[in-house]
């Protein structure tokens, strides 16, 4: 039986500022009397969800992944009734419970025990069934000495923690959790999954948003991508990961072929002289592999060759290059220069001329990495260029706790 | 019964809450606590006592002002408390509303219950003071649950629209004090009824208040049967207000997680 039936919803929210002065309606009035098109500028209206339709059977566990801004949150928005469709229909059967981005319906003003018994009450429960659990509650969110202080004293990790606790207590039938849980520490994390696989175990539904694909894909009998309103894909959690994986790695590589992006680090990116002809510019960072051959899918074991080109106007005597490799969530992998033990010997350059800076093998784990290479002066602090646009991805199942490991080498094992 | 009334029925445990925790808040954070509750009406007599039947005499039938003074102030004190907490109870509360669900109405609802509960610590003071007077009481004065009940619903009615109108129009709650005080002057509570004149009468009887504040003093000072034709206009508005403006604000209340 379906716990959940989404059927075709779709969500709109008025663009720019609302009406929110009574002033304002009264001076619009004759303004809308006597404009064209009746309708006021400010109207645009902006879908965040567009034909949205799935169901989630009773026991479920469905993960929701997807970039930000991709509608995720107004999808467990609509479920909780905070807000309501603009088109189509939802069903929802059971109990509710929802962790919707930080605050789950605190009242801050109440301290930690007052909110327990109003959030409890909020979901429906009599006073006699929150007594019960109370101490459980506050054992789980580990806040006993803080319970009786006001909730806007909290920090956002406590906020959580007791939000969850409270969610996982009340024998909910459907879960909705919301990425918030990313707020708090990793023994927090491994709590509450620990806890969400025992509701699981005891017959929960959970629609699970998560930007952690690791918990996804561990907890998450079925995930769905969510894109700018719509649903890309549907399916096995692996799946949809790899589909979103590799639709990231385009992105990011179709953002750094075209305009030149803002948030860029150097100045010396752009392809083609667009500054001072004296300065040093890096123009152009080719990924390639063994072969020789421009690549952007590798594997931990393949080799990686970055062939860094650059004019340099003016000679520089005591160059350095340092290539960086940078994963997705910013991690810094690896920085390599070429600056060897006795001080470099390295020549100085002048002109154009490209440095060649062989990887092998990368035994990096799967993810999206940016490639960074600034050319600097070895003897003082000068950077005379850099570039951080080129992208490349390491392909392969994601085999451990989230972006536990930067760096997969190759391992055998031996029993006896 | 509609869905959300019943839905209302079982959200009653959480109104309780709420109330407990509005009326522990008010009483906690002011120094005054529960006096206050006495206070307000209590100084708005003496005060009104002072000009009004010292400085420009007002004539009461040979009722003393104070008691007649009190006896309109006591019921329009809560209308007006009642009101200003509840109609921006919803704005006051949008991180509550935007981010889980659960009867809107029971914000406004709950802060009519605190001022019934002030009004009725109020009211101890009153049954001192109709003993000091020496008011005769009559068997009339069973009818006054009934009055306070129309009151009541109208208090609800009135908080339900202005309360889903403040959260799209945010300065309504600025209009509020000025339409009470407005209103107050076009209620005989400082004044009889008897000094408004006979032609201005069908008029002034369109304003429940007015029937009621009459009510009011006609079955507690006066042991008098309240003027039923006008008593049943006003209950007449005040529900069909109250049943309009309910439907109204659950209509409108899908929309105000969207308007933070």
């Amino acid at each position: 039986m379906a716990v959940i039936e989404f059927e075709h919803v779709s969500k709109a929210y008025r663009l720019g500022a609302s009406r929110t002065s009574l002033r304002q309606a009264i001076v619009q009035v004759p303004h809308n009397l006597f404009s064209r098109n009746g309708t006021q500028p400010n109207q645009q209206l902006f879908w965040a969800l567009n034909d949205v339709s799935f169901r989630v059977e009773s026991g479920e566990v469905l993960g929701i992944i997807g970039p930000n801004g991709a509608g995720k949150s107004t999808i467990l928005k609509l479920l909780s009734q905070v807000t309501f469709p603009t088109r189509g229909h939802i069903r929802t059967r059971g109990r509710l419970a929802a962790l919707i981005e930080l605050g789950a319906g605190f009242h801050p003003d109440l301290s930690g025990r007052e909110n327990i018994y109003l959030n409890g009450a909020i979901l429906g429960l009599k006073r006699w069934e929150i007594d019960a659990q109370f101490s459980d509650i506050v054992e789980f969110a580990g806040l006993e000495k803080f319970i009786d202080t006001p909730v806007k004293r909290y920090s956002s990790g406590m906020y959580v923690r007791l939000a969850f606790a409270i969610a996982a207590h009340i024998k909910a039938e459907l879960l909705l959790i919301d990425e918030v849980l990313s707020v708090g520490d990793m023994a927090f994390q491994q709590k509450c999954l620990t806890k969400m696989n025992q509701l699981r175990d005891s017959g929960a539904t959970i629609v699970f948003i998560s930007h952690n694909m690791w918990s996804v894909n561990t907890f998450c009998k079925r995930a769905l991508l969510l894109r700018a309103g719509q649903i890309e894909a549907e399916g096995d959690p692996d799946e949809v990961i790899q589909i979103y994986r590799r639709q990231e790695s385009e992105g990011l590589l179709l953002r750094s072929d075209g305009a030149h992006i803002s948030d860029d680090a150097g100045s010396g990116s752009q392809n083609g002289a667009h500054g001072p002809v004296s300065e040093t510019v890096i123009t152009q960072v080719e990924l390639l592999n063994k072969a020789g051959q421009p690549e952007q899918a590798f594997d931990a074991s393949d080799h990686l060759l970055i062939r860094t080109h650059y004019v340099a106007p003016n000679r520089i005597e005591t160059p350095l290059f340092i290539i960086r490799i940078r994963r997705a969530d910013g991690v810094i992998c690896c920085s390599l220069t070429n600056r060897d033990e006795d001080n470099f010997a390295q020549p100085s350059i002048h002109g154009r001329g490209t440095c060649e800076a062989r990887i092998g093998p990368l035994q990096l784990v799967p993810d999206i990495y940016t490639v960074e290479a600034h050319i600097v002066d070895g003897e003082q602090p000068i950077t005379y260029a850099r570039s951080s646009r080129e992208t490349f991805h390491v392909e392969g199942h994601v085999s451990g706790p989230d972006h536990a490991g930067v760096f997969e080498p190759h391992v055998e094992w031996l029993l006896s | 019964m509609p869905a959300y009334l019943r839905e209302l029925l079982g959200a009653r445990e959480l109104l309780f809450t709420w109330t407990k925790r509005d009326f522990r808040v008010r009483y906690s954070q002011s120094v005054l606590g529960a006096a206050w509750a006495i206070l307000q009406p209590l100084s708005l007599m003496v005060i009104f006592s002072v000009i009004f039947s010292m400085f420009i005499k007002v004539p009461t039938d040979g009722i003393p002002y104070p008691i007649f003074a009190y006896t309109a102030l006591l019921p329009w004190s809560f209308l007006t408390n009642s009101l200003s907490s509840a109609i921006p109870s919803l704005v006051n509360n949008m991180n509550l509303v935007s981010k889980i669900y659960f009867p809107r109405e029971i914000l406004p609802l709950s802060a009519i219950l605190v001022g019934f509960a002030d009004f009725m610590v109020a009211s101890s003071i009153f049954v001192i003071m109709l003993l000091i007077y020496r008011v005769p009481l009559g068997p009339c004065i069973v009818l006054l649950p009934l009055a306070l009940t129309v009151q009541i619903v109208l208090t609800f009615g009135i908080s339900l629209a202005a309360s889903a109108i403040n959260v799209f129009y945010r300065d309504v709650r600025f209009v509020i004090p000025l339409a009470l005080q407005i209103w107050m002057y076009l209620s005989p509570v400082i004044y009889p009824v008897n000094l408004v004149p006979e032609k201005l009468l069908p008029i002034y009887f369109l304003n429940p208040m007015a029937v009621l504040i009459d009510t009011y003093r006609r079955v507690i000072l006066l042991n008098q049967m309240p003027d039923w034709p006008h008593l049943g206009l006003a209950a007449l508005i005040s529900f069909s207000l109250t049943i309009v403006a309910y439907r109204y604000f659950k209509r409108a209340e899908r929309e105000f997680a969207d308007l933070i």
